[in-house]
């Protein structure tokens, strides 16, 4: 109506027609105009469409949950008719995750990762309060004390993760047979085996040198024994500035790692080496052994049956008794203290600690359940291998998840490709880790 | 035949002079004449009964402009101004306030070996793309800009890397550059056994191993443009020099090249900004390891960023790869803008 008035009171030097044809052009301009704005800000919104008496719940989900969260949604949307979980799924959540945060844009139901070292894992999204407090559910006396630690801060539980993965070592099982060979449970027997499939022509160790989250996990398999077993304090000891890496035991697993390069027990040219082409070796026999996340199970049976693979902790010293086994917990779920639906959001993390769904999340090979009861299935290439020593409490996380920040891991994940190729040292490793843990 | 109908037909498409660019000066004037004819025009309707029409065909392309100007400012203006904001700043944690920092991030990256090892990669990258994907597109262009029964397919195979993705191109290359990928089992068929290695692997060979692949997926861009500009040169100059006694050498030297100096100014400028920005092929082929070996300017912005979370040292970081790239590409295009005056 204005902008009518105001062409109204302009003074008519022009003919009527030209005006008309004027205000025409600046209406379908100004229309034009709105549209386009109105399309470029709606078609950033990804809130679902709002359905009357039900109450909608956002969720970043990890990519890899595609093929388990569905049937848990089924039985979710049975039992709560009125409170509906949309998933969005995302390769890679840590990104988008920490701008919607700082935003203030976050989904009432997060991914989180256990303990510390990633932007979104629990302790640096606690100080913040950007997490509920879910310390009086039911699961939370359920799990170990371990896992409790890993997915609480200042002793307050703040998210759940279903299951655990393990690193360690994956064998083919025929491989070992046709060669007569025994299961290394000693360090030396380890590089013993090297040498003795070395002379039958089949690759000890296959490793995935190039592949940066692969070089990692020697270490990781490593320092149980060597160091946060041993030495559970060190991890405190550390953030107190009290211990370093360089004092510690990860100076004899960088130099065994060295010693499994020197000795020949990974194949030729294994810093060209991806971690998907070390997997297709150990699956297909032509390697006897590799280092891996218990999770990559399914990429071996993509090769053999999964019955031909079997597990063991990496031996680091010459006592099996101090073998300790890396054993930590994968993303979990956390929710959004300041989401409009906080209670609802609690209550579905509360329905996920149900056996049924811990089974749903643990079903795939190399996941060992949470909490391990009557109808939930442990896998039995890595429950085999780890559960006497969840038993016995002979395993520590992954360290990762207890350093400062990312820029730990990247470190020694860089600085152990350049000591695999000769480039720098194993105390030149260490301080960069030093340095890096420091900020 | 068919030379003479692309020279026409791209000579006319990308304004170059039909008289191969002798006629410059002749040509001045009536470029003059034509503006003063536009300037006149546009002055006098102002003042002249059409203006009220001229005056709202303005305010609607306003209109029409506005929505692009709306998203621009949004999506562009805005980061980038908040962005260089945030180079100042630091941040304990994810819910902490940030806190201004002045300088502390721009002097960090000059202690910092990993961004100063990006920042050496970059350059040796943006040389490669510079020197080598430019030389050897002048090469096919000069080679397929003559008449021969294949050509077409060979410019079409020569340029069809350029329009896949440069994260496609990067994992393909990196499963042929593997330990048992396709070129070492090539060196072991011919009896090359000891060039075998893991290109990607070794800090000495993963470098140029990037850059090779760049090279091969760029090169039949440069290719084209260098074809382009070779179809503008009209055939008669190049007659006259070789009636005069020019040595084909002599007439690349001293007539097609410096003819060329439009294409080469857009390939340079091109393939400049293209390295200094380098980041899909470096995080498909090598992540940028092994170690740091392969870590670009880029790569690093975006761990420090989005996987560090160091938010201030990240933007710090892209506000010294902005700085670098605006300031190598204007001083270029002035040396080359120089030169394709003389």
């Amino acid at each position: 109506m204005r902008s009518a008035d105001r062409f109204t009171d302009r003074p008519t030097d022009r003919p009527v027609g030209r005006s008309a044809t004027a205000r025409g052009r600046r209406r379908t301009g100004c229309a034009i105009g709105v549209v386009g704005v109105v399309l470029a800000v709606s078609g950033c919104s990804t809130a679902p469409p709002a359905e009357p008496g039900v109450t909608t719940l956002t969720f970043t989900a990890q990519a890899g949950l595609k093929t388990v969260l569905p049937g848990i949604l089924e039985r979710w949307d049975a039992e709560h008719p009125d409170v509906r979980i949309v998933p969005t799924y995302v390769s890679d959540v840590i990104p988008i995750e920490r701008i919607q945060l700082q935003g203030g844009q976050a989904t009432d139901l997060i991914t989180v990762f256990p303990g510390n070292g990633s932007p979104v894992a629990v302790e640096q999204l606690a100080p913040g309060d950007f997490l509920a407090d879910l310390s009086d559910q039911s699961w939370v006396p359920q799990v170990s004390e371990s896992a409790r630690d890993a997915m609480s801060s200042d002793g307050r539980a703040l998210m759940f993760s279903p299951f655990s993965v393990a690193v360690g070592t994956f064998y083919n099982k025929q491989v070992f047979a046709d060669q007569g060979m025994d299961i290394p449970t000693t360090w030396s027997e380890l590089l013993e085996s090297c040498d003795a499939f070395n002379a039958a022509g089949i690759i000890p160790l296959a490793l995935g040198g190039q592949t940066a989250d692969v070089v990692q996990l020697i270490d990781y398999a490593l320092v149980p024994s060597l160091v946060y077993g041993p030495d559970p304090d060190f991890a405190e000891q550390q953030s107190a500035g009290t211990a370093s890496f360089a004092d510690s035991g990860w100076r004899e697993a960088l130099t065994k790692y060295q010693e499994l390069a020197e000795r020949g027990c990974f194949q030729k040219g294994f810093n060209g080496t991806t971690g998907e082409q070390a997997t297709t070796l150990v699956g297909t026999g032509k390697a006897a052994m590799s280092v891996l996340v218990s999770a990559s199970a399914p990429d071996l049976a993509k090769h053999a049956p999964l019955a031909n693979f079997a597990m063991f902790p990496l031996p680091a010293t010459d006592d099996p008794d101090e073998t300790w086994g890396a054993v930590a917990l994968g993303a979990g779920i956390g929710a959004n203290a300041a989401g409009e639906h906080v209670e609802e959001a609690k209550a579905f993390i509360e329905f996920l600690s149900e056996p049924a769904n811990i089974a749903a999340f643990s079903k795939d090979p190399g996941r060992i359940p949470v909490i391990q009861s009557e109808g939930v299935a442990v896998d039995p290439v890595t429950g085999a291998a780890y559960n006497p020593l969840i038993a016995e409490d002979r395993t520590t996380g992954f360290p990762d998840q207890g350093w400062p920040s990312p820029l730990v891991q990247s470190t020694h994940m860089a600085k152990a490709q350049e000591l695999l190729e000769g480039r720098t040292t194993v105390s030149d490793v260490l301080a960069a880790m030093d340095k890096a843990y420091r900020g | 035949m068919s030379t003479e109908t692309d020279q026409g037909a791209t000579g006319a498409t990308t304004g170059l002079d039909p008289t191969g660019g002798l006629g410059s000066t002749s040509g001045r004037p009536l470029e003059h004449h034509a503006t003063r004819a536009i300037t006149t025009a546009g002055s006098g309707s102002k003042r002249g009964p059409r203006g009220g029409g001229l005056v709202s065909r303005s305010v609607l392309s306003v209109w029409f402009v506005l929505p692009a100007l709306v998203i621009y400012l949004v999506f562009t203006i805005v980061p980038v101004i908040s962005g260089t904001g945030l180079a100042f700043t630091q941040r304990t944690d994810l819910g902490s306030p940030l806190e201004f920092v002045g300088l502390d991030n721009f002097a960090r990256v000059f202690t910092d070996q990993v961004a100063l090892s990006s920042f050496g990669n970059t350059l040796i990258l943006t040389a490669i793309a510079c020197i080598v994907q430019n030389g050897l597109g002048l090469l096919l262009a000069l080679a397929l800009h003559r008449a021969f029964r294949s050509r077409t397919l060979l410019r079409t195979l020569f340029f069809a890397p350029a329009i896949l993705s440069p994260l496609v191109i990067g994992y393909l290359w990196q499963y042929l550059f593997s330990t048992t990928g396709a070129l070492n089992w090539v060196l072991g068929a011919v009896g090359l056994e000891s060039w075998q290695r893991a290109w990607l692997g070794e800090s000495s060979t993963a470098i140029w191993a990037v850059g090779f692949t760049i090279v091969w997926q760029l090169v039949g861009y440069s290719m084209v443009i260098y074809l382009a500009g070779l179809q503008g040169i009209p055939p008669e100059v190049n007659e006259a020099a070789q009636l005069d006694g020019a040595t084909a050498f002599q007439r690349f030297r001293y007539v097609t090249f410096p003819l060329l100096a439009p294409a080469n100014t857009i390939c340079l400028t091109l393939s400049l900004i293209g390295g200094l920005k380098l980041f899909d092929q470096v995080i498909a082929l090598t992540g940028g390891g092994p170690g740091y070996a392969t870590e670009t300017l880029a790569t690093n912005v975006y761990k420090q960023s989005f996987i560090f979370g160091d938010d201030g040292y990240g933007a710090a970081l892209a506000v010294i790869l902005t700085i670098v790239v605006t300031v190598a590409t204007l001083a270029q295009m002035w040396i080359l803008k120089r030169r394709e005056q003389h």
